[in-house]
């Protein structure tokens, strides 16, 4: 298991999740039910 | 359960198909010299030949049923029921040995501690079934019918017997299974909602006390029972994964194989030529196990009898001059069908190749084109869609089966959405390369949205993960551009999503009105290719590790 970040690409939403290793799985957003959720494996810093 | 002893030589149990017996070499004397030899004196039929051994038999077939059964849960891990602890608590399949007429005891009844009849039973459901705390969410299906059998055959054989049920949800849905459920009632048993916390036994009579909450009442009891009966669930058998290799077939998440498509292709295989029957597919009791065999079977006469078979005219193929033996193709295809070994051109299989094309959009040699559905022509498609006013179009692709069709729903139910998208048809939302995304911004697109099959619906096993390789993908090459990478998106739309289709639409109109003139042009400066430079061909371990870079930060994504 590892900690992964992701930001939903529709509304911005970014949270951190425990991931397993080649896990299978659907993602959505939270708040807005989107799937274009972008993975990162490290904290994404925040652009000016 | 050591309450009997079994020959060298014997039938396994007495309802065995074929009722013949089998030899056991390890509890034999010897055949090497013969050391006894008396079971092949007896045999009339010289049945018995000791030289015989396991061998390989290949055969040549032209379809392949899949019935490996099942495995029953091991509940020793659950260590909360005793069963490694009491000698009294057994599990259902025990239960049914000891009341068997052929079983250890000729069917009396006794409990392994000290073989007097009970007169006090608990049954415990659901042990290895909808617990996802050990890795079981699912309900193994057979189980509430098997116990309610049980109590039923309990009070026809000894009326004295008080058996208690203790359940979460008693799921008797089949045909006469609500009556027999009933009669159960009626003979005297009782159900207590609610599953144990914790078993003790009094270490004198070795009767076992058992402390429930009974949700129904919100009371904690306590019974004392002679014997408890733990209602173990069914689990994949072990062989599964061996197999699934074998005839490339996957798995759902409870780790039984996956169907073709769950309610029009329930017996098929997404490998065509292989079918289903019974539980490998999914739990299910006897009777849908016979009506799914005799299904596999009438597929598989259709097959074999059809005189020739019509193979998917969309398919890959590779040239082989082009091909740079680089490998990457291979693995991504989800049924196999593409064949490399190091230092040799891939090659497709066509009777194997579905037509997803997600070979096509890996390949970044252009070695492999995907019939009907050729990079010229779905870059041709881009470029015309996008020839006018691109600033006032969204720009959509859409996979065959469930988006289009999504959309299609959207239509017929006469949804309002947008008129501003504009959408292309691949056969699978994998077929979509990045070139096809980036072509789309240089025409000038102010938002590209892919758009695929949920996870579960891919009818390509699990192409769409290749879909979302490419939109991480992209999404950083976009950043890395200067390109805001929200103006791609990625959706999930079934066919019956019309709703959703309408709804993403209308999300995909706010976002393109959010985009400036001056972000297209940038875009369209950005992405412009670069002149190419001699490169040398990637092998498979280089486009793995690029993969790996952590400055790919999405790379290896796989949801």
């Amino acid at each position: 298991m590892a900690i992964e970040y992701f930001k939903c690409m529709m509304c911005g939403h970014d949270w951190e999740e425990e991931v397993e290793k080649g896990e299978d799985v659907e993602r959505s957003c939270s708040q807005c039910r989107s799937n274009s959720i972008r993975r990162f494996k490290s904290k994404p810093t925040p652009k000016e | 359960m050591g309450l009997s002893s079994r020959k060298a030589i014997y039938i396994p149990f007495p309802q065995a198909v074929p009722c013949s017996y089998i030899l056991n070499m390890e509890d034999c004397l010897g055949n090497n010299p013969i050391a006894c030899g008396k079971c092949a004196e007896v045999c009339e039929k010289n049945a018995i030949n000791y030289d015989d051994q396991d061998e390989f038999v290949i055969r040549e077939v032209g379809a392949v049923i899949v019935a490996i059964g099942l495995d029953v849960y091991d509940p020793t891990e659950m260590d909360e029921y005793g069963y490694t602890r009491f000698e009294n608590v057994i599990t259902s399949m025990e239960f049914e040995r000891l009341i068997c007429a052929g079983g250890p005891t000729a069917g009396h009844f006794v409990r392994p501690s000290d073989q007097v009849r009970p007169t006090r039973i608990g049954f415990i459901q659901c042990v290895g079934s909808r617990n996802p705390s050990i890795g079981r969410p699912y309900c193994s299906n057979i189980c509430c019918m098997n116990t309610i059998k049980d109590t039923l055959l309990l009070a026809d054989h000894y009326p004295d017997v008080k058996n208690v049920v203790f359940y979460q949800d008693i799921r008797a849905f089949g045909k006469s299974f609500e009556d027999m459920f009933q009669r159960s009632k009626k003979v005297g048993t009782r159900y207590v909602r609610g599953l144990p916390g914790d078993i003790e036994e009094d270490p004198e009579t070795q009767n076992l006390t058992i402390t429930v909450e009974n949700t129904t009442s919100g009371k904690l009891e306590h019974h004392e029972l002679d014997m408890v009966v733990l209602s173990v669930g069914v689990v994949p058998p072990e062989d599964l994964k061996k197999i699934s290799g074998l005839l490339t077939l996957s798995k759902t998440s409870d780790g039984f194989f996956m169907e073709s498509h769950p309610k029009l292709k329930p017996i098929d295989a997404p490998t065509r030529g292989v079918y289903f029957a019974g539980f490998c597919e999914a739990p299910k009791d006897i009777k849908e196990s016979v009506c799914q065999a005799g299904a596999a079977a009438s597929k598989v006469g259709g097959l074999l009898n059809a005189g020739e078979i019509h193979i998917e005219a969309i398919t890959s193929v590779i040239d082989q001059e082009a091909c740079t033996m680089c490998g990457v193709c291979a693995p991504i295809c989800p049924y196999s069908a593409i064949v490399w070994e190091k230092g040799q051109p891939a090659m497709v299989i066509e009777a194997a190749c579905a037509g997803c094309g997600a070979c096509a959009a890996a390949c970044n040699f252009n070695a492999i084109t995907m019939r009907h559905f050729t990079d010229d022509q779905l870059l041709a498609q881009v470029r015309a869609v996008l020839a006018e006013k691109p600033e006032e179009k969204v720009f959509v692709f859409a996979c065959n089966w469930c988006s289009y069709a999504g959309g299609d729903m959207a239509g017929i139910s006469r949804l309002k959405y947008p008129s501003t998208n504009r959408v292309i048809r691949t056969m699978c939302s994998a077929r979509v390369s990045e070139e096809m995304v980036l072509e789309a911004f240089l025409c000038g697109a102010p938002v590209v949205l892919v758009s695929g099959c949920h996870y579960a619906d891919c009818h390509y096993i699990n192409a769409n993960r290749q879909t979302v390789k490419h939109v991480q993908r992209l999404w950083n090459k976009l950043e890395r551009a200067g390109v805001r990478p929200e103006r791609l998106q990625l959706e999930w739309i079934s066919a019956a999503e019309g709703q959703k289709f309408a709804n993403v639409m209308r999300q995909m109109e706010e976002l393109r009105q959010t985009v400036t003139a001056e972000e297209i042009e940038h875009a369209r400066e950005a992405l412009k290719p670069k002149p190419k430079k001699e490169k040398k061909p990637k092998t498979e371990k280089e486009e793995a590790d690029k993969e790996e870079t952590p400055e790919e930060e999405a790379e290896t994504v796989t949801s």
